[in-house]
């Protein structure tokens, strides 16, 4: 009996490992399915909005949720947006040298200039629970390879 | 009488490695220390275009309590056969067996003692550093003392602490010896173990495996000294071209059977009195001792004849190269 | 596990006493010390810039010191048959493995921690403040590099170490694309290259050195599902290094 369970492991351990795996990419995130902002944020993060920054928060660091809500408290975006052609300075000192060089886009307006840096999975929350997805597959994964290598180690010896 | 150094009790003779401080690892008696059956082995080249069959159905096991000799040419695939022993290699077909397990089980490598042929180690670590190391991980007391014994026993007294980067060969053969006999092992395989040692050093190394074999283990020794082999082995294999070509006692190789050979002296209490020997098969024995007796000849003996064990290897091997 | 133990310090000891550590360890300071050289424009944005590229060079310090300690491991022990004592006897493939991993990663998040104080002092002589999130930032920098020391390792079972160089390095590089660059190198297949880029790892979770450069604050559950997404990579590396070593014959 005890014989019989130690070889039937090697059959029962892997079989629900694959169904995990099916499962997890059969839940409709293969259409979109990597980190790209541009394939799977939503219209409203894609339109952007435009919130304006005092002269005080941009001269201190600034917090994520503050920057990202606004007065309503929904997701928002800040983007204090630098012409391309001006060097990289602080707001700050824009405001004192060259108000051309300094502009908010308008409601449903694309930021040029700085959604690079906010088109990364820190700043966007929808994007966790596909990192928490990959680290299950990963999981999974690394225990159906271990398994199956560990059984086909046992054939050959 | 000497003293031993973990019990301070007087024991006999020089002093005698304290085997009794290692646990018993309770192994199986019963079953075989070494059994390898139909053993296969075909190395691949070319993405699999080529290929080369290194060992061909080979069978032969080690009996508790015996030397096994395992001797062949350069290239017939002794070191081959000992790597799917010790499951370096994956063998193609056939298995090899220790105590009824398989090589990869942990449980039974560690009640063996392994002696590579050119043995290498890291060389930024001295002996007893090795030894600690491999005590932790052979699940073994890591008691200095013991590793100095140890060291002492296989001729590396004095240099515990030196880093093997200052090694010689012979002292990295050392070396090797002393970690396969760490614990005290129940099977030790040994690959070439003397090549290149000195006579003395050769002679340690013999009297180390002979004491080993009086202690209980079973031994499985590939070397190219047929002498070596002939002096303390009990039975040998041996191979060619990855075959099996021979295997059996010792004696049995070595005695040739139906002949005979017959001394006998010329010229009995004469002054020209001389000891000659002739071998005659079993067929013209009799015959042949009767003439003897009817020239005058005295017969003093008759033995069955022997062989060296290098006659029966250069007959068994066609005389050379694979 | 003692096993695994003791040869992962076994591993540590000698990788300490090489000399490559020592080289790439001192390159890393050399650069954090001539980022710290480096004319600033003002005040305020010299402080981005130190953080920016210190940060940016302990990443790449990551990838180096992977490369240089894990790449000739293994290819070491095989070619100066230091592996057979150890794989004969006393350890399964599984154990040589982690050990030896276990004691690469050590000395890597060594260095890497030595370049994180090294940055911090950086600051503090060029009187900027140290951001509350530099310290975390770093560990996750260590998490990437103990991924990357998992993919040497997995390329030096199956290649030599002039070809594990080049090739993880192209991972590091193509797994920083987002998807549709990736897609752009090769358009015709375009389904193929998606697939591709699923299966390699998306190293962007790991930039962190943007908004700490720019004084933002990262919320710390990020952290965590970073690191997580990191270690369960660097877990699935191994296995499948394992995999390919368990098939390998020691000739």
């Amino acid at each position: 009996m005890r014989s019989a369970l130690f070889h039937a492991r090697l059959v029962i351990i892997p079989i629900p490992m694959i169904f995990l795996l099916f499962s997890l990419f059969s839940t409709g995130c293969m259409d979109r399915i990597d980190y790209d902002v541009d394939e799977v944020a939503s219209q409203e993060h894609l339109r952007g909005s435009n919130l304006t920054v005092d002269q005080e928060t941009a001269d201190t660091p600034a917090d994520l949720d503050t920057l990202l809500t606004n007065e309503s408290g929904r997701y928002d975006e800040t983007f204090l947006c630098i012409s391309a052609e001006t060097p990289v300075e602080t707001a700050g000192e824009e405001s004192i040298e060259s108000e051309s060089t300094l502009h908010v886009h308008d409601v449903g307006q694309r930021n040029h200039g700085t959604e690079w840096f906010f088109n990364q999975p820190w700043a966007a929350p929808f994007i966790w629970p596909k990192m928490i997805r990959d680290t299950v597959i990963l999981i999974v994964l690394a225990a159906a390879v271990l398994t199956l290598s560990g059984i086909l180690g046992r054939k050959r010896g | 009488m000497s003293e031993d150094p973990a019990t301070g009790e007087e024991v006999a003779g020089d002093a005698v490695f304290p085997y009794f401080l290692y646990k018993s690892k309770g192994t199986d008696m019963t079953e075989t220390p070494l059994s390898v059956s139909e053993l296969t082995k075909v190395f691949r080249k070319s993405f699999g275009i080529s290929s080369f069959k290194a060992i061909d159905s080979i069978s032969f096991e080690v009996r508790k309590g015996e030397i096994l000799g395992f001797l062949g040419p350069n290239g017939a695939g002794k070191t081959t056969t000992i790597k799917c022993i010790l499951g370096l290699l994956s063998p193609t077909s056939g298995k090899a067996r220790l105590w009824g397990s398989r090589p990869a089980s942990l449980s039974v490598r560690r009640r063996l003692g392994y002696v590579p042929e050119n043995p290498d180690y890291e060389d930024a670590f001295s002996p007893v550093e090795f030894l600690s190391m491999f005590a932790h991980m052979r699940k073994l007391p890591d008691d200095r003392k013991m590793h100095e014994l140890l060291l002492d026993r296989v001729g590396l007294k004095g240099w515990e602490s030196v880093r093997i980067r200052s090694f010689s060969k012979g002292m990295r053969q050392r070396l090797s010896l002393a970690l396969a006999l760490q614990p005290v092992p129940d099977l030790m395989i040994m690959d070439e173990p003397t090549g290149g040692l000195d006579p003395n050093a050769r002679k340690e190394f013999r009297d180390i495996i002979l004491e080993e074999r009086d202690r209980g283990a079973s031994i499985f020794l590939s070397s190219h000294l047929l002498s070596e082999v002939e002096t303390i082995c009990d039975r040998a294999v041996i191979l060619a071209k990855g075959k099996k070509v021979t295997e059996g006692s010792l004696d049995d190789l070595l005695r040739v059977e139906e002949h005979y050979r017959i001394e006998y002296i010329d010229g009995w209490k004469t002054p020209e009195e001389t000891r000659n020997a002739i071998s005659v098969d079993a067929g013209n024995l009799q015959n042949t001792i009767d003439a003897l007796r009817n020239e005058g000849r005295r017969i003093i003996g008759i033995d069955q004849e022997h062989r060296t064990l290098e006659d029966v290897f250069l007959s068994a091997t066609g005389g050379g190269r694979r | 596990m003692r096993s695994v133990m003791t040869f992962a310090l076994m591993t540590l000891r000698s990788l300490l006493r090489r000399r490559t550590i020592y080289g790439i360890s001192m390159v890393l300071l050399l650069a954090l010390f001539g980022i710290g050289q480096v004319p600033s424009f003002n005040v305020d944005s010299e402080g981005t810039f130190l953080l920016d590229f210190g940060l940016f060079g302990l990443e790449i310090g990551a990838l180096l010191l992977a490369i240089g300690l894990a790449a000739n491991i293994y290819p070491r022990d095989r070619e100066q048959r230091t592996a057979m004592p150890l794989l004969a006897v006393p350890l399964s493939r599984g154990q040589y493995l982690m050990g030896r991993f276990i004691g690469a990663a050590l000395v890597q998040a060594a260095a890497m921690l030595v370049g994180c104080i090294g940055l911090m002092l950086i600051l503090v002589m060029h009187g900027h403040p140290i951001p509350s999130d530099l310290f975390p930032a770093a560990l996750l920098l260590i998490v990437e590099g103990w991924f990357l020391l998992a993919v040497v390792f997995f390329f030096s079972f199956w290649t030599s170490p002039p070809l594990n160089a080049p090739l993880t390095i192209m991972l590091f590089v193509v797994s920083q694309m987002t998807v549709l660059q990736f897609v752009e190198l090769f358009p015709q297949a375009s389904g193929l290259m998606r697939f591709i880029r699923l299966i390699l790892p998306h190293m962007d979770v790991f930039h962190i050195k943007d908004p700490i450069a720019h004084g933002m604050e990262i919320p710390s559950l990020y952290f965590l599902l970073a690191a997580l997404y990191g270690l369960a990579y660097m877990g699935f590396m191994l296995a499948v290094a394992l995999a390919v070593f368990r098939s390998r014959d020691l000739k």
